[in-house]
């Protein structure tokens, strides 16, 4: 009887837990080093760089005096649900905690408030109009003399402001981070600690609104791509239990290949070489099953529209100008800082072209390969805008 | 469905919906995706990673046989059924108008097996009220220690009723990681792809592709088989370019393969060309109704671009159409919306457009094209054919493609690696275009030869590619 084929153990596109987590402690080391100094945190990075297993991981695994709490604030609709998502969130995170004083603080929630019952779906409460602004204020303080540190992780948080201001509610979105903002500076919230994440950048959203101010005692920590040696580490484990075996030379070709190591990249291709290797039953693998995984993932190129996405979206009056940079880069294999100055010549913007080429390297599209050579971060990337772009006048 | 006897084991649609021992014994193909998630379902404990998924692919690829088929899997296993709850809302969900309206659906359909519902009160609010549906969901499934599998046919056109919701449901999935959604898709719409969309890649996208020979032939084979039906086996062995062609021309799609094998069994005997008109025939009536729904000027540019059946500019289509460059611009924005019909983008502003479905362009060109048009197709069949029929001889040269034919010079010589002299020949200005008409392929493969990926190359049939690489793999090896 034929052996089962065992798939590698990937996960794409939501939480990555135990396994399927490659844990990087000194991410884990930095952050809670920083809430330890009561430092709040702003944890940035772009979609699929794995944010909310980092911040699933961090609940999951928190230190012995830390009670802490996740949640996705994506579908919250005004300033009123916002402050009563909190509110509950305090009331679950200290009903799940072991320590003494939350279980007394829980005691007397319960009586205050006529609280029937605190489940995970959330806090069922006895008929009764609870202005949750004013309480959170009220109970926040309780823990001020607690034996432990409460962290409460708030996803997606930048779109929660986002949306609020294109709804036509910016009072709410101020008043939201006016609010925070006296928490953090309170010295009775001390032993409580916000984390803001967000897939946009909560920067760039607050200084749409023109209150930069009212983050900027926010600690960032930023999430970078996978280094060599993570990536080993990932691969591994990914493959740890898999019928595919990938010989080190074959894996330092992935990489390699590949370049910019975000995980999510990594794992599609990992995929890939795994639905290859099934259709033929050969589990061994090749720098030539390699190259079909990248040609077949760059083929289903809606992977890789989201490049394309965020600069017309984001710069969609200047997207002519940079697209022919990176149209040029990749059918050219790199660009000259000349040959931009000439597009920029052409487009008007002699003044600020650099400031473009930057914002590529920092959002990892671009880097410099020597002085004022400008070639594609990934390789894959490149093929990418080649397929997107066939066609090339220069 | 037209003319045709249908054998009745081979049901034309709704496969998913025979019983339980059908479904298994008539699951061949679409093995990688259901052996993904079967072993996803049996390996992951419920408060491990969750993997949601998509299933992509043209109608009647087998996308809601392979949800049946999971669902098969997981009722028929202990183990898997003690873990997982699964619902599968009806594949026609034309109630759905809010993600409110899916939810009670789901709370109804577990109700109806006798598992208790907290039902929320009256709530004005679509937000409240969604959230407190969504409560009871959550708290059903903590009460039973379970988890649900969501079976969504059609997601994406779920996805797109439901816009407004979609971040709830995002929410929820991320916060109580008790719901596992495996949908299905004709296509990937931006709400899977676009970086301001909720749902960006966040589901496991498996692309069910057009079948390959060798599936194709296992399928066939199976059927046979399984069926008693020698004429099937018979066909295979004998006749594998007419196959080929087949499964060429009507993208390797298994419905109408099973729509093939029907004509077998009604003793039609005839061309290549005959199968594919009856083949044709007998998928009017959904083509037909599709055409239909599109407004009049869509129709017209929908046809004309069938017609000319390489991707074209939108000049030219305004030229072939009659009508004004800015309407056809608009127009075709909506086609594209609607997945009709796709862009290929170029790095000027001059793209390049073909309808999405190459099986309905065909169909288009068959019912409804004038002769010059449809000989265009007969000559492109005949050429597959007598092209695969070679190589299943072990023929490169391809002696009996047309014997004689000015086709059999043509490949020789690109064996012979004269390109530029099978170039001269389709830019004759007397016999070229008539050559180009009669052999296309080898038209492609030359043009990519001799100039790489170009313009030209761009507007080739997506449906050809495959013979194209074909005789370029051929010349190459010579």
């Amino acid at each position: 009887m034929e052996k089962e084929w065992v798939h590698v153990k990937t996960v794409t596109g939501n939480v990555a837990t135990n396994e399927q987590y490659l844990k990087r402690q000194h991410i884990n080391n930095e952050f809670w080093r920083e809430v330890g100094k009561g430092n709040h945190i702003l944890l940035g990075a772009p979609r699929r760089a794995g944010k909310t297993s980092l911040m699933t991981d961090l609940v999951e695994n928190c230190p012995e005096d830390f009670a802490c709490i996740y949640k996705d604030l994506e579908n919250i609709p005004n300033k009123e649900a916002f402050y009563k998502q909190l509110f509950h969130l305090i009331l679950q995170c200290a009903d799940r905690s072991k320590f003494q004083d939350a279980r007394d603080f829980i005691s007397r929630c319960l009586r205050r408030y006529n609280i029937k019952e605190i489940s995970t779906t959330g806090i069922t409460i006895d008929s009764r109009e609870i202005r949750y602004e004013t309480e959170l204020l009220n109970i926040i303080p309780e823990f001020k003399d607690a034996k432990f540190h409460t962290v409460i992780f708030l996803d997606e948080f930048a779109e929660v402001i986002h949306k609020l201001k294109n709804a036509g509610l910016k009072q709410d979105a101020l008043d939201i981070l006016y609010t925070l903002r006296a928490l953090r500076h309170d010295e009775n919230f001390r032993h409580f600690t916000i984390v803001y994440a967000g897939s946009i950048s909560l920067e760039t959203v607050i200084r749409q609104i023109d209150r930069t101010k009212l983050i900027n005692d926010l600690r960032p920590i930023r999430l970078k791509p996978l280094t060599d040696e993570e990536a080993t580490r990932l691969i591994a484990q990914l493959l740890k239990v898999a019928t595919i075996r990938v010989p080190d030379e074959v894996q330092h070709y992935l990489k390699e290949k590949l370049e910019y190591l975000l995980p999510y990249y990594l794992q599609l291709i990992i995929e890939a070489i795994d639905d290859i290797a099934f259709d033929s039953r050969n589990p061994m693998i090749t720098t030539e099953i390699v190259d079909r995984a990248f040609e077949r993932v760059l083929n289903e190129h809606k992977n890789f529209e989201d490049w394309v996405d965020r600069i017309s979206v984001y710069q969609e009056d200047h997207f002519p100008f940079i697209n022919e940079i990176l149209v040029q880069a990749a059918h050219e294999g790199g660009i000259t800082v000349r040959e931009i100055y000439e597009k920029a010549i052409v487009h008007g913007l002699t003044q600020s072209y650099m400031d473009f080429v930057y914002d590529l390297i920092q959002n990892g599209y671009l880097k410099e390969a020597e002085k004022h050579v400008y070639i594609f971060a990934s390789p894959l990337l490149q093929q990418f805008w080649l397929k997107k772009y066939p066609i090339y006048h220069v | 469905m037209s003319n045709i006897p249908l054998f009745a084991d081979l049901p034309l649609y709704q496969n998913a919906n025979a019983d339980s021992t059908g479904i298994k014994s008539t699951f061949i193909i679409r093995k990688y995706p259901y052996s993904v998630i079967s072993q996803d379902l049996s390996l992951n404990p419920k408060n491990r990673s969750i993997q949601q998924y998509l299933l992509v692919g043209p109608r009647g690829c087998g996308k809601s046989t392979l949800l049946g088929r999971i669902q098969v899997k997981i009722d028929s296993d202990e183990e898997l059924s003690r873990q997982y709850l699964v619902v599968k809302p009806a594949e026609e969900q034309a109630n759905i108008c809010r993600l409110f309206d899916l939810l009670e659906e789901i709370l109804h359909d577990l109700e109806s097996r006798g598992m208790e519902v907290k039902w929320p009160g009256e709530e004005d609010d679509p937000y409240e009220y969604t959230e407190a549906l969504f409560a009871a969901v959550h708290v059903l499934l903590e009460k039973y220690d379970k988890m649900l599998v969501l079976l969504l046919d059609n997601m994406d056109r779920v996805f797109e009723t439901v816009e407004a919701d979609l971040s709830s449901l995002r929410a929820h999935l991320l916060n109580f990681r008790d719901i596992k959604i495996i949908g299905t898709g004709t296509r990937l719409t931006k709400h899977f792809y676009s970086y301001s969309q909720p749902f960006y890649c966040f589901f496991r996208v498996m692309y069910l592709e057009a079948l390959t020979s060798a599936e194709a032939k296992e399928l066939l084979f199976h059927w046979g088989e399984q069926y008693h039906l020698p004429a099937v086996k018979e066909f295979v062995e004998k006749k594998p370019g007419q196959l080929e062609m087949i499964r060429t021309l009507t993208d390797g799609l298994p419905r109408t393969l099973q729509l093939f094998v029907n004509l077998l069994l009604a003793n039609d005997q005839g061309t290549g060309y005959d199968y594919m008109e009856r083949i044709m025939d007998a998928i009017t009536p959904l083509y037909q109704e599709r055409l239909n729904q599109l407004p009049p000027a869509q129709r017209k540019i929908v046809l004309q671009m069938a017609f000319c059946w390489e991707a074209v500019g939108a000049k030219e289509l305004a030229e072939v159409t009659r009508m004004d460059s800015r309407v056809v611009s608009a127009q075709m924005s909506q086609l594209i919306d609607k997945a009709v019909v796709e862009k290929i983008e170029t790095s000027t502003k001059n793209h390049l457009y073909r309808l999405t479905d190459r099986f309905f362009n065909l169909w288009l060109i068959f019912t409804q094209g004038s002769p010059r048009e449809k000989r265009r197709v007969k000559d492109l069949i005949v050429f597959l054919e007598n092209f695969y029929d070679a190589r299943e001889n072990n023929d490169p040269a391809c002696r009996h493609l047309n014997a004689g034919s000015e086709g059999v010079t043509l490949l020789q010589l690109l064996n012979q690696e004269q390109t530029r002299a099978v170039m001269d020949r389709f830019e004759d200005q007397e016999g070229g275009p008539k050559l180009k008409e009669e052999f296309l392929p080898i038209f492609y493969a030359t043009e990519l030869q001799l100039r790489g990926d170009t313009r030209t190359s761009a507007k080739m049939p997506p449906e050809i590619r495959q013979v194209v690489e074909d005789i370029l793999g051929a010349s190459n090896n010579k």
